[in-house]
């Protein structure tokens, strides 16, 4: 078990490494991997005599335009993935994603204020500062609904999420009834893309990863512990209030973030997951690690396949729910329901 | 570790409005097999929660080992007593292994890994309840009775000198409730460990336990040794129904004839 763990651990490292190197070659100007390779190592070591002999062009390309979006994309899959974990065990639902508490309607919901405002005050992250104020503003409302004598229970907290995000959908509904000419930004905002992200998005994406993925390390444990019930759970010396109350925080401010600076985009944080799960078991802090990985591979694989391989640009929340859908229906029925999954 | 029990004046619980516990005082004695009989919602789970400090009482007080049980951490009494619910469920397939080497969370760092000592507890408690031998396998895949005794292998993983069964036995057949109360008792004889047990059969009880205590509708209806508590009139008063007790080779069997108004 152990062995093998160590051995899913790897593969997924070389895998994500090799995906971002062959990504970075696709697209309108194809470049070898081995050209990608030297660029990325001229870039980051800080050595440009190694880009003697490229097309000039070939560095820009790679470095400046197709690197930040795909580490973007391979950043959100690793977030919302370890988000999905954090959500289906605390939440002790099998159907639970990082979307689950309507952070995705409430980052929405900013999104399109910003969108049909103009509002540019920030530049390039004006539009997701405000879907993170939106997400952050609703996972507010819906943990403070959702508390019973200090006691957070995973039923009232779905219903709670449910409630809140069926509200601001209506919001959202009247504010394309509003927005008249730009109502098509607003759409293709909702359904997700990677399209011109910049370094500064990787930055932010990237730091609220680290940070989230170190909170789930630390309260890992407890989270395998809170599978047993909270009455069992606090037997065995847990808050399980709180435990519970820091866990979704830090797993809903990783998904905000990433939201935020990706748009909707669905089913990564909930297949993901599950498939790991197969794999390396239950145990949250191995489960969390991989998801790392796998999360980042097949966001990275289905943004790749949007931008460079369909003849026209697909936006990638379309596409993750197009195939990640019916794929969770095979799962579905090969597990012969839910209690396997 | 000094262990003396618990001490409990004049215990208080309602749930809203709903009286659960009133005025329960008692004393209940380490190195002893307590039964905790009465009739539904008489307030045996509350009392129990109220051991386990898992509920503050809203009037009275509560002593565990000597101190007020407020002012332990919820580690430290996690660190002396263990519980074993009626029912038992796990999200995932988290195999038994894991699920019995959950019962050292009390003893383990934040970030630190089970050590050899986790193991070995973990063994024993494996051992002792017969499981070792799906050890592997998914706590999802299990029957019922075998649940229980990963469930019940956790909490002498746990390893506290104090046991608490919450209806443990409700839903498995004779011979895995005999085995889980055999297991309790030799707890108790063999090693002076104290077990609290929240029983529906009243045979099983005066078979196994020390002392009885019976609820009624949240009040201390009696406290005692099985042949001093279990009564007609006790069962009159408290189950509305009509006992007749006799004694068999030196055990207390109860017999019940009917409902009586």
């Amino acid at each position: 078990m152990n062995r093998r763990f160590v051995f899913v651990v790897f593969a997924l490292a070389a895998a994500w490494l090799a995906g971002v190197v062959v990504a970075s070659g696709m697209g309108y100007i194809q470049v070898a991997p081995a050209e990608v390779a030297r660029v990325l190592a001229a870039r980051l070591l800080g050595r440009p005599e190694w880009l003697a002999g490229l097309d000039r062009v070939v560095p820009l390309v790679v470095f400046d335009v197709r690197l930040p979006r795909i580490l973007c994309a391979a950043l959100v899959g690793s977030g919302l993935a370890l988000a999905g974990v954090v959500y289906q065990g605390v939440l002790r639902n099998p159907l639970a994603d990082p979307y689950t508490l309507g952070v995705s309607t409430g980052a929405a919901f900013g999104a399109a204020v910003a969108l049909l405002g103009n509002i540019d005050a920030v530049a390039v992250l004006s539009v997701p500062l405000f879907a993170f104020a939106g997400a952050v503003g609703v996972l507010a409302v819906v943990l403070w609904l959702a508390s019973v004598d200090g006691r957070l229970h995973a039923n009232t907290l779905i219903l709670a999420g449910i409630v809140v995000g069926a509200i601001l959908a209506a919001g959202i509904s009247f504010l394309k009834y509003l927005a008249d000419e730009q109502v098509s930004v607003i759409i293709f905002w909702l359904m997700g893309s990677f399209a011109s992200r910049s370094w500064i998005h990787v930055g932010v994406v990237l730091a609220a990863v680290l940070a989230g993925g170190a909170v789930i390390f630390a309260y890992g444990r407890d989270l395998d512990i809170l599978a047993l019930g909270d009455r069992s759970a606090e037997s065995l010396g847990l808050d399980a209030a709180k435990v519970r109350r820091r866990l979704l925080v830090a797993a809903s401010l990783v998904a905000a973030v990433c939201v935020s600076v990706s748009g909707i985009i669905g089913f990564v944080g909930l297949i993901v997951p599950h498939l790991m799960r197969f794999v390396v078991g239950p145990d949250s802090r191995r489960l969390a690690l991989v998801c790392l990985g796998g999360g980042g591979i097949l966001l990275l694989a289905a943004d790749t396949v949007s931008r460079a391989v369909l003849p026209r640009e697909v936006p990638v929340g379309v596409l993750t729910a197009l195939l990640g859908g019916p794929f969770f229906c095979y799962l579905f029925r090969r597990r012969r329901g839910f209690r396997g999954l | 570790m000094v262990c003396n029990g618990w001490r409990l004046r004049g215990v208080t619980y309602r749930y809203g409005a709903i009286s659960a516990l009133r005025e329960v005082t008692v004393d209940l004695a380490p190195a002893l097999f307590h039964g905790v009989i009465g009739p539904n919602g008489s307030g045996k789970t509350t009392l129990l929660d109220i051991l386990l400090g898992l509920r503050r009482p809203l009037a009275g007080e509560v002593w565990f080992d000597g101190q007020p049980i407020a002012a332990y951490g919820r580690r430290e009494l996690a660190q002396r007593m263990a519980l074993v619910p009626q029912e038992f469920s796990v999200d995932f397939d988290y195999t038994v292994t894991d699920v019995v080497t959950m019962g050292r969370h009390p003893y383990l760092p934040r970030f630190g890994a089970p050590g050899e000592e986790d193991r070995r507890a973990v063994e024993r408690a494996m051992s002792l309840l017969d499981i070792a031998a799906f050890a592997d396998r998914p706590v999802t895949g299990l029957s019922g009775g075998e649940k229980q005794r990963v469930v019940v292998a956790r909490a002498l993983a746990q390893d506290t000198p104090y046991l608490l069964l919450d209806e443990a036995t409700a839903s498995l057949d004779i011979r895995h409730t005999l085995q889980i109360l055999d297991t309790a008792r030799r707890l108790v004889t063999e090693e002076g460990r104290t077990v609290v047990a929240v029983l529906h059969d009243c045979n099983l009880a005066a078979a196994f336990c020390d002392r009885l205590l019976v609820l009624d509708r949240g009040r201390l209806a009696a406290y005692g040794p099985p042949a001093e508590v279990l009564t007609p009139a006790l069962f009159a008063r408290v189950f509305g129904v009509e006992a007749r007790l006799r004694r068999e080779e030196g055990r207390l069997r109860l017999d019940f004839v009917g409902i009586c108004c």
